[in-house]
């Protein structure tokens, strides 16, 4: 039944799961095809000149570093997107590499080298002639663990920002959709499989002692004739010269969008996508699922390779302003003025709604007590047990201390619980009050009361897009379309459109164009 | 007439351990010498000395009257053949690349001359042509040693030096490469230096032999005189009881 599911996902979407295998393959394989370069080279340099060993312990060093932190590193270096994964997953393939080559070169016995010495070879003769094809059964088997690893490694590329498969895991994780993950999931493993079986069937072919049949040695001549191979390679390096060609030549004239990992920014990168799409006629690279947030997106905003982004005004204020009074929208000017005076960039068009924490009870708690705002509900407060997710309990400024302090409230109970819990919770009364986003798809199908911040404890957090001035520059028409969607998105619209996502499993791309058109904006 | 091979006054040590000291030999050209001696005396030093696979600290060494100190590593390796004992074919190498291995090292791919080259080594150590293309795991131990005779002559060198090329083999196939060893040297007239630790295999094969005890030679001379007047108590122990006669019949 779950498989059905699977099946019926990669069937009914089977374009989008193609463009990320393909997308998958082409990151993967050019980091593959780098670090074996770089890894012969790297492995024969040490194996020939041990002084420089050391080289071997740093290899290893980089290897222990955890994928998501090495990712994170080379943020600030490659920005985020394909080059940053590439360069990353190069990094970690290059240590079963240069150890595969190191080992295979050295373990060859040296009496072998010696006579092959004695013989009249150069050092060069002995490492093309014999220590290399002698090391290759190890190199190829080092190949193939690089293969596989850095084809699952591929997978955790999404999160910041690079196409592949992983693109559809992490949206399947961040959207809450299990099928979508697995999917995902299923399609890397079954290309790692893939890729290592043609790889087995090429290992026992360059096996050094291979016999040779007759008929197999023509196969061979036919094959691996040289000319055939050079020609492959030159032919392969054209067609990626001239595709990156007319990838630059596109990039001109595309807008890079970059939006979060979760369910409410995959659903705006996608109404601003097919909004710009469908006004302008601009290309739009739309990079969703980007972890790490505002920090991992800043900088590409500022390098320019993304043009504009959906962004909370209560984030701007603590993460990019550095501020740390609980912000109101007051003193949106000065958070305009300082992204325009310091980042060449701008709020433009704000959406309508403020996904700001929030307390609800259950209707029949608020019917109960007649409860309509925080300060109600601090008068009863000893008489209701209370939920939120365990960050909220240790978060200084606006988290539960302080909270309490503000209200007085002094609950029977609190509990830790996760975010997709809290509303089952709720629902099924072994909770009588919790702590919600105000855009929460949760909040369409379930009972509960949300209450009024009457004293203003929680920061604002008014959507809107940020946008580069030079992108605005450059293609002024903008300006009019992203104004579009000034005030036309309500708590409750936005609310709807994650619950689509979240609970239906709805497409982002489908649930975005379904709301465009019902607000008449395309 | 320049000898062969010319060691003078050579002294090697590995820290404290004095292998050779004062090592003087003089190995005429056409010569096949055998150096006989206890593991560690300095024989397989000697002969590594020739190739320069060892430099010594101190004397000279001399091939056809040059200093080899002074010559080319490269060419001066390419010119002398060398055969080892154990299994040292390169183990990727078909029998034909491993024959072919010198002369691909510097000669331009010639499909006729290594046809010839080929065909006419494998007939000197008895090898079927149809073994051409296997690798030398597909051999026995006594084929391995052939093609690895082949290899070391397919230059024709000078120069052939073998370190116990026949240590591990079995005592039929021992006697039938040292007749064949022994006909090559009649026929190519090339000048061999050859390691064995096994009195027999001296005496029946070299027309010189050298006795060597601690890095020093304790008799150079002729079969029938070192059997007739051994020099030293060392190479009466090695002889023992044996006459020219039972040695030969061995």
């Amino acid at each position: 039944m779950f498989l059905n599911d699977i099946f019926n996902l990669l069937y009914t979407q089977s374009d989008w799961f193609l463009t990320l295998t393909l997308q998958h393959l082409e990151i993967t394989l050019i980091a593959i095809v780098v670090a074996i370069v770089l890894g012969l080279i790297i492995g024969v340099i040490i194996a020939e000149y041990p002084k420089n060993k050391w080289i071997l312990a740093v290899v290893n060093f980089v290897y222990t570093i955890p994928s998501i932190a090495l990712f994170g590193f080379l943020i600030p270096i490659c920005g985020i997107g394909d080059v940053n994964a590439i360069v990353a997953l190069i990094i970690y393939a290059l240590l079963p590499m240069v150890r595969g080559t190191h080992t295979g070169i050295v373990n060859i016995d040296p009496n072998i080298i010696e006579a092959a010495e004695g013989m009249g070879s150069t050092k060069n003769q002995i490492l093309r002639k014999i220590k290399l094809p002698l090391a290759r059964p190890e190199i190829m088997s080092s190949i193939r663990t690089m293969v596989v690893m850095t084809i699952a490694l591929g997978g955790i590329a999404a999160f910041i920002g690079s196409g592949g498969l992983g693109v559809a895991i992490y949206q399947g994780i961040t959207t809450n959709n299990i099928t979508l993950t697995v999917a995902g999931s299923l399609l890397i493993a079954i290309l790692a499989l893939v890729v290592d079986y043609i790889l087995s069937l090429v290992e026992k072919f360059v096996q050094y002692d291979r016999p040779k049949s007759q008929r197999e040695m023509h196969f061979r001549g036919k094959i691996l004739n040289k000319k055939v191979i050079a020609t492959v390679i030159i032919i392969i390096i054209a067609i990626g010269g001239v595709s990156a060609v007319f990838y630059e030549q596109s990039q001109e004239n595309t807008i890079h969008i970059a939006s979060k990992s979760y369910t409410e920014e995959y659903v705006m990168g996608n109404i601003l996508k097919e909004l710009i799409e469908h006004d302008t006629g601009l290309n739009v690279d739309l990079q969703t699922g980007i972890s790490g947030g505002t920090s991992s997106i800043l900088p590409g905003m500022v390098k320019g390779d993304i043009d504009l982004y959906p962004e909370y005004t209560g984030v701007s204020w603590t993460q990019v302003l550095n501020r740390k009074s609980v912000y109101n929208e007051t003193e949106f000017p000065i958070l305009q003025n300082y992204y325009k005076t310091h980042y060449n960039q701008s709020y433009l068009g704000m959406y309508g709604f403020d996904d700001t924490y929030g307390i609800a009870v259950s209707n029949e708690v608020a019917q109960k007590y007649d409860l309509k705002t925080y300060s109600d509900l601090a008068k009863v407060s000893p008489e209701i047990t209370f939920a939120a997710e365990p960050g909220f309990y240790q978060r200084s400024g606006d988290g539960y201390k302080d909270l309490c302090a503000k209200y007085g409230f002094n609950f029977k109970s609190t509990t830790n619980l996760d975010v997709g819990l809290k509303y089952d919770a709720l629902q099924q009364g072994k909770v009588n009050c919790i702590l919600i986003y105000t855009t929460d798809g949760r909040l369409q199908d379930t009972n509960l009361t949300i209450l009024k911040d009457d004293k203003g404890f929680f920061p604002s957090y008014e959507a809107g897009t940020i946008v580069r001035d030079q992108t605005i520059q450059e293609h002024p028409e903008l300006n009019k379309t992203l104004m579009k969607l000034n005030g036309k998105i309500s708590a409750d619209d936005i609310s709807k459109m994650n619950y689509e996502v979240d609970v239906e499993n709805k497409d982002p791309s489908t649930v975005a164009h379904e709301f465009l058109v019902r607000k008449g904006l395309i | 007439m320049t000898a062969a091979i010319e060691f003078k006054n050579v002294t090697k040590s590995y820290g404290d351990d004095v292998v050779l000291e004062n090592f003087n030999l003089e190995i005429e050209k056409g010569d096949f010498v055998v150096i006989i001696g206890t593991s560690g005396c300095g024989k397989t030093t000697a002969l590594k000395l020739i190739n320069r696979l060892i430099t010594p600290e101190k004397g000279e060494i001399f091939v056809n009257g040059k200093n080899i100190a002074n010559e080319d590593i490269i060419t001066l390796r390419r010119h002398i053949g060398y055969s080892i004992q154990g299994n040292l074919l390169f183990p990727h190498m078909t029998v034909r690349d491993n024959i072919l291995y010198v002369p691909d090292l510097y000669k331009e791919k010639d499909e006729e001359y290594d046809r010839k080259a080929v065909q006419k080594w494998l007939k000197l150590v008895d090898l079927p042509e149809e073994y051409l293309e296997r690798y030398p795991k597909q051999l026995s131990g006594g084929q391995q040693q052939r093609v690895g005779i082949a290899r070391a002559m397919a230059n024709e060198p000078e120069i052939l030096l073998m370190d116990e090329p026949f240590g591990a083999i079995d005592a039929i196939t021992r006697t039938q490469l040292q007749k064949k060893i022994k006909a090559i040297h009649e026929q190519t007239g090339v000048t061999i230096v050859f390691i064995t630790h096994d009195i027999n295999e001296a005496i029946h094969l070299g027309n010189k032999v050298v006795i060597m005890e601690d890095g020093q030679i304790d008799q150079y001379d002729t079969p029938e005189n070192i059997i007739d007047h051994p020099a030293t108590e060392f190479a009466k122990t090695l002889i023992g009881d044996n006459t020219l006669e039972e040695i030969a019949k061995k």
